[in-house]
């Protein structure tokens, strides 16, 4: 993966494990690689890929089983909704974007309408 | 902490090496110390090692100067190629596991093997890259407390590099430090917890890479060329 | 140290390894000319040969500590010797021991391989006596020597302190060059210097002490406690220089 170094490599990571989840390379209750080998995987620190599950955890995105490691949350409502935030933010930086290029709102929608 | 760095002074008949450096390395960080040739990254590193002895100053480890015990602990590898002439690759392992208790040889074989290193070879026929490859597979093959790497990355191929920076990943724990120094800066900027920016012998900052990024939006080589430039 | 010692060793096992080649080809020449009846040049040469070759190699190999270290502190492979967790001191003192042995195996070795000759020379000749006699003579009339067990002793016991004096001498000389002189260029003529003075100096506070000539009983073993301390003192100075100065 590669990484834009001026932003936060753990925000890059949960957003790729996040994108993972909603379009189902990742399973509901699938268990993730421990802190170390998700370090090897990307190549990061690990210390940074503790926060990342630690901010996973947070998010509910995740939990921790005692001994047995860390497995993807098994409520699909999460999924949904991390599927609208995600989908949200795309949404409203493809709007800021376009209206900067000074599209109006009804240029914005019939565009779209031509290219789905 | 593991390591202090008090006041440290270092001059040769010409230039002064080291102005005046004092820093703190804690375990379970990896830093990299930057700066262009000539700030006092290599002289650090090897007064660290116990290689130099500052003029002025002291370093300690675990609170005691480093010397003879500290080498126990702490590997230090230069940038330049050491072994001796006669020696191949398997003799490099076994000088290694004869003088450190710490050397794992398994961990040297495997990471030799991952080097597409042959134990043959011997160590003044190989080529700058095999040299500087064979140079990392027996210092993290040792199980230290402390990794000290003069630049690691110098003279490796793009595909090697990756293999590197696995090994050197693989090497990072809660207990042990690395200190890694560095021109490609951008090579290490995703593995680094801290960035120690040495200029003209003195320390001139050292950052959380992460939260750099966070409040500055900016990359370690961009920091760097705001400080160098 | 025993693992300094085994490296010291095989850092020196090629120059060993040429002497040696060469060593068995003269060798071969002696015992072709001794087995084979033909002119006797052909075995009392070769003999001659080794017997002179013996002296010098035995110089050499026994010194070659000095130009290993020599080796040690200028190149690279300074960080190899210097990055293992042994004090300066354990290292010299290493070099000392794989000196002495050095001297003491290619000595016996040499003694061996001269003695085994004259042997068979004798054979071939036909008696010990002639043999015997002829090396007496040849001692009695080139070196005047007449033997005695004492002499020996002294002969030795001079031999092994001198030995190990021009090493430590040497060791100190270089560190001194390295670590306190540390300049880079001219090093090895910057530290024959220092040698010469060290050992003029020594010479001089020596002959203040003792008047007369050493092989006269008492100021042999004077001489030799002299040394003694001498070599103590280059031994410690080079093992402290290298400890507190060392610059890699």
């Amino acid at each position: 993966m590669e990484f834009n170094n001026t932003i936060p490599i753990y925000l890059q990571v949960i957003n790729d494990i996040k994108h993972e989840i909603v379009a189902g390379g990742l399973m509901l209750g699938e268990k993730l690689p421990s802190g170390r080998e998700l370090a090897l995987k990307y190549k990061i620190n690990p210390n940074t890929s503790n926060r990342i599950y630690k901010e996973l955890e947070a998010e509910q995105l995740c939990f921790t089983k005692r001994g047995l490691g860390t497995f993807i949350t098994e409520n699909k409502e999460t999924v949904v909704m991390i599927k609208k935030e995600m989908a949200e933010k795309l949404l409203n930086e493809f709007i800021e974007g376009m209206k900067k290029l000074g599209y109006t709102s009804k240029e914005i929608i019939e565009i779209l309408q031509t290219k789905l | 902490m593991m390591l202090e760095s008090k006041n440290i002074m270092k001059k040769y008949m010409m230039t002064t090496a080291i102005e005046d450096i004092s820093l703190t390395i804690e375990p379970g960080m990896i830093y990299a110390l930057l700066g262009p040739n000539g700030s006092g990254k290599t002289t650090f590193m090897k007064i660290a090692a116990g290689l130099t002895k500052p003029n002025k100053g002291v370093i300690t480890y675990k609170g005691v100067p480093v010397g003879v015990e500290s080498k126990k602990e702490i590997a230090f590898m230069p940038t330049e190629p050491f072994f001796y002439s006669y020696m191949n690759i398997a003799d490099v392992g076994k000088y290694y596991m004869d003088f450190f208790e710490d050397f794992n040889i398994e961990r040297y074989n495997a990471l030799i093997e991952r080097m597409d290193l042959l134990p043959k070879l011997k160590a003044k026929n190989l080529s700058s890259g095999m040299a500087a490859k064979l140079k990392i597979a027996a210092t993290l093959a040792r199980d230290a407390k402390i990794y000290m790497l003069d630049e690691p990355l110098n003279g490796i191929d793009v595909i090697a590099r990756d293999k590197i920076i696995t090994s050197i990943l693989e090497n990072a724990e809660d207990d042990k430090a690395m200190l890694i120094s560095s021109h490609l800066v951008d090579e290490l900027e995703k593995i680094i917890d801290y960035a120690i920016f040495i200029k003209r012998g003195r320390v001139e900052l050292v950052g959380n890479v992460e939260e750099i990024r966070e409040a500055r939006n900016q990359s370690i080589v961009e920091v760097y060329k705001t400080i160098y430039a | 140290m025993l693992k300094l010692m085994k490296y010291e060793f095989k850092k020196q096992a090629l120059t060993k390894g040429i002497m040696l080649a060469l060593v068995a080809v003269i060798e071969v020449v002696f015992l072709i000319g001794v087995v084979v009846k033909t002119n006797e040049a052909l075995f009392s040469i070769p003999l001659a040969i080794i017997m002179l070759v013996a002296f010098a190699a035995v110089l050499f190999v026994s010194i070659e500590s000095v130009f290993t270290f020599s080796n040690d502190l200028k190149t690279k492979s300074s960080y190899m010797l210097f990055m293992t967790p042994y004090s300066s001191f354990t290292i010299i003192g290493a070099k000392l021991f794989v000196s002495f042995i050095t001297l003491f195996l290619t000595g016996l070795a040499f003694l061996f391989l001269i003695t085994g000759n004259f042997t068979l020379m004798a054979m071939r000749i036909g008696g010990v006596a002639e043999v015997r006699d002829m090396i007496a003579l040849y001692l009695n009339e080139f070196w005047n020597i007449h033997i005695s067990f004492y002499d020996v002793l002294r002969g030795v016991v001079w031999v092994l302190i001198n030995f190990a004096v021009f090493i430590t001498t040497a060791f100190v000389s270089m560190a001194i060059s390295a670590t306190v002189l540390a300049n880079k260029r001219m090093k090895g003529l910057v530290s024959l210097i220092i040698f010469i003075i060290l050992n003029l100096v020594f010479t001089g506070i020596a002959n203040r002490i003792i008047h007369g000539d050493i092989w006269t009983s008492g100021y042999f073993w004077l001489s030799c406690g002299l040394n003694l301390i001498y070599l103590v003192a280059t031994y410690y100075g080079t093992g402290w220089l290298l400890d507190r100065k060392i610059s890699l």
